[in-house]
């Protein structure tokens, strides 16, 4: 019980002492650009009203999600059959490290040409940023799959599309939930630069023309509903890696016993 | 007690006294096989690799792993096969059961050639841990090779053949588990069930018990004894433990270093069912265990140096 309390208490340690901190410290603040967080939370309450919510936040938390989902589902598919393959991987690698290394920021103006400001854009922007943790570590896992598992299936006949579906792609869940994490923070990443330089709305948007009309109030506001969705969107990751991969955490946990 | 050692030596088996031992369990655990449990080791020949060969590598590279493997595996037979260290026999299994294609010769599975690697066979490998799968339950890993196969009719009926097969290695009540909950030995248990839920022509086994500690050893050799006895089931036992080759098997077949060929194939005559301290100590058990010793030792000294 004690322990549990103390691993509470770490858990909650930081969450708890800095916006405590931020709060002491600016309390008595005067400069403008320096607000006192409670005025900031005030501030924050006064800014996300229904239709700000409606018109600014669902907007961005739209392109997200389906950014991310086009994101993990091309990088599933794409990193299994690079997985699969040594020829493809060997193949495609200079095309793929080459994208990789493109800072998506760079892509935004072709993509205001080829896709016009928009959701489109920006699901776009985001899929693209998001997708290459996820292809990168799935490409890994799938190469990963255990060959005693593997000649098991097959000497008992097992299909091929039941084998990859049931002994490499659960064997490779690891690999591909710890890319989508990483994926996370792109996508939360790319939604914000996206809205900010190419949309009429948006999180980030909102955060920009706060800051341009000398808002600091709502600027500070909108940040920090940035990290709520960051962590919100990390949290759900999370939350659908303990599902998906219940066992593994304690597997893992008996390795290490044994 | 010296054989020729440059030419497999055959000794005719003789019956093997299973006759005490009858009908107990057949509605327990029916055979798939048209032979029923406990009749002596039919004429049938389930499984033969005919001139097998297999070169890895090419041109000045090859190495020549199994030079040329024949021999004849019946149906409810029990077959040991021993070598010495390095000799090739997990190569000879995965010819046997498809997962490779010999460089030359056949693997026949009931007068069929073998090409793929689904000719109705099962394996159960030394490394558990690595070959059940630790995402699904002990139960859904038994059933995992029958769902989704031509080989079985319906949900009830998997059901049924993995209770089956879990109450038939003493593994009731597990089934809700994951595999890395248990011991080494109970996992070896569930791959064991894995193969028997399954039905297999053959049951091919690659040293399945030599990474397990020495009671849990014995233990599973003679549950492997009962199962052998109960199902009828045909089974091919790789092993480096001649004890255990001895004891268990029908028939021992010895092979040569690499590259590989059949040394000698010796004839178990030891009454069953078998017993870890009375068998053992039979004069006869000494005797052959003395032999197919000498015939592995006598391999290892020969070796040609790397």
């Amino acid at each position: 019980m004690r322990a549990k309390a103390g691993h509470l208490l770490t858990v909650l340690l930081l969450p708890v002492t800095l916006p405590v901190l931020w709060w002491v410290a600016s309390s008595r603040s005067s400069t403008p650009y320096y607000p006192p967080l409670q005025e900031i939370l005030r501030g924050f309450r006064a800014v996300w009203t229904r239709e700000q919510l409606a018109g600014e936040l669902v907007p961005s938390l739209v392109s997200l999600v389906v950014g991310f989902a086009v994101a993990v589902a091309v990088g599933v598919g794409g990193g299994v059959a690079l997985g699969l393959s040594d020829r493809l991987r060997r193949d495609v690698r200079p095309l793929t490290e080459f994208l990789r290394a493109m800072p998506v920021v760079a892509l935004i103006p072709i993509a205001l040409v080829l896709l016009g400001p928009g959701m489109r854009m920006e699901i776009a922007l985001i899929a693209f940023a998001a997708c290459w943790p996820v292809l990168v570590s799935t490409a890994d896992g799938v190469r990963a799959a255990d060959e005693v598992m593997l000649d098991t299936a097959r000497i008992f006949g097992v299909p091929p599309r039941r084998r990859l579906m049931h002994v490499v792609l659960p064997g490779a869940m690891p690999q591909v939930m710890a890319g989508a994490r990483i994926a996370v923070a792109a996508a939360v990443g790319t939604m914000v630069v996206a809205n900010m330089v190419a949309s009429s709305a948006g999180l980030g948007y909102l955060v920009i023309s706060a800051q341009q009309s000398f808002n600091v109030i709502e600027t500070w506001a909108g940040l920090l509903m940035i990290g709520i969705v960051g962590s919100c969107m990390t949290s759900a990751v999370v939350l659908i890696e303990r599902f998906v991969l219940r066992w593994h955490r304690r597997w893992r946990a008996q390795d290490v016993d044994t | 007690m010296t054989r020729p050692s440059t030419e497999p030596t055959v000794i005719r088996r003789k019956e093997v006294a299973v006759a005490g031992i009858s009908e107990s369990r057949e509605d327990e655990f029916p055979s798939t096989s048209s032979e029923t449990a406990q009749q002596p080791i039919g004429s049938t020949i389930v499984l033969e690799p005919r001139h097998l060969r297999v070169t890895y590598g090419k041109g000045s590279h090859a190495v020549t792993a199994i030079a040329d493997i024949t021999f004849q595996v019946r149906a409810g037979e029990f077959l040991s096969i021993v070598g010495p260290s390095g000799c090739g026999k997990t190569t000879l299994l995965k010819s046997l059961s498809g997962l490779l294609r010999p460089t030359s010769g056949d693997v026949l599975v009931n007068g069929t050639r073998v090409d793929t690697a689904s000719q109705g066979l099962a394996m159960v490998f030394q490394e558990y841990t690595r070959s059940l799968l630790p995402w699904l339950s002990v139960r859904a890993n038994v059933e995992f090779p029958l769902r989704g196969s031509r080989r079985t009719d319906g949900r009830k009926a998997v059901e049924r053949r993995a209770d089956e097969a879990l109450a038939e290695v003493g593994l009731h009540g597990v089934g809700d588990k994951y595999p890395w909950q248990l011991s080494g030995g109970m996992q070896q248990r569930v791959a064991i069930a894995r193969a028997l839920a399954f039905r297999p022509t053959v049951l091919l086994m690659d040293e399945p018990f030599a990474s397990l500690d020495a009671q849990a050893r014995s233990d599973l050799e003679d549950l492997l004894l009962k199962v052998h006895l109960e199902t009828g089931m045909t089974i091919v036992f790789v092993t480096h433990d001649i004890d255990e080759a001895v004891y268990l098997g029908d028939r021992v077949v010895v092979l040569s270093h690499r590259p590989t060929e059949v040394k000698a194939s010796l004839d178990v005559d030891l009454p069953r069912p078998r017993d870890q301290i009375e068998t053992k100590t039979l004069r006869r058990f000494v005797e052959l265990r003395t032999e197919a010793l000498g015939l592995v030792l006598a391999e290892r000294s020969t070796e040609a140096p790397a």
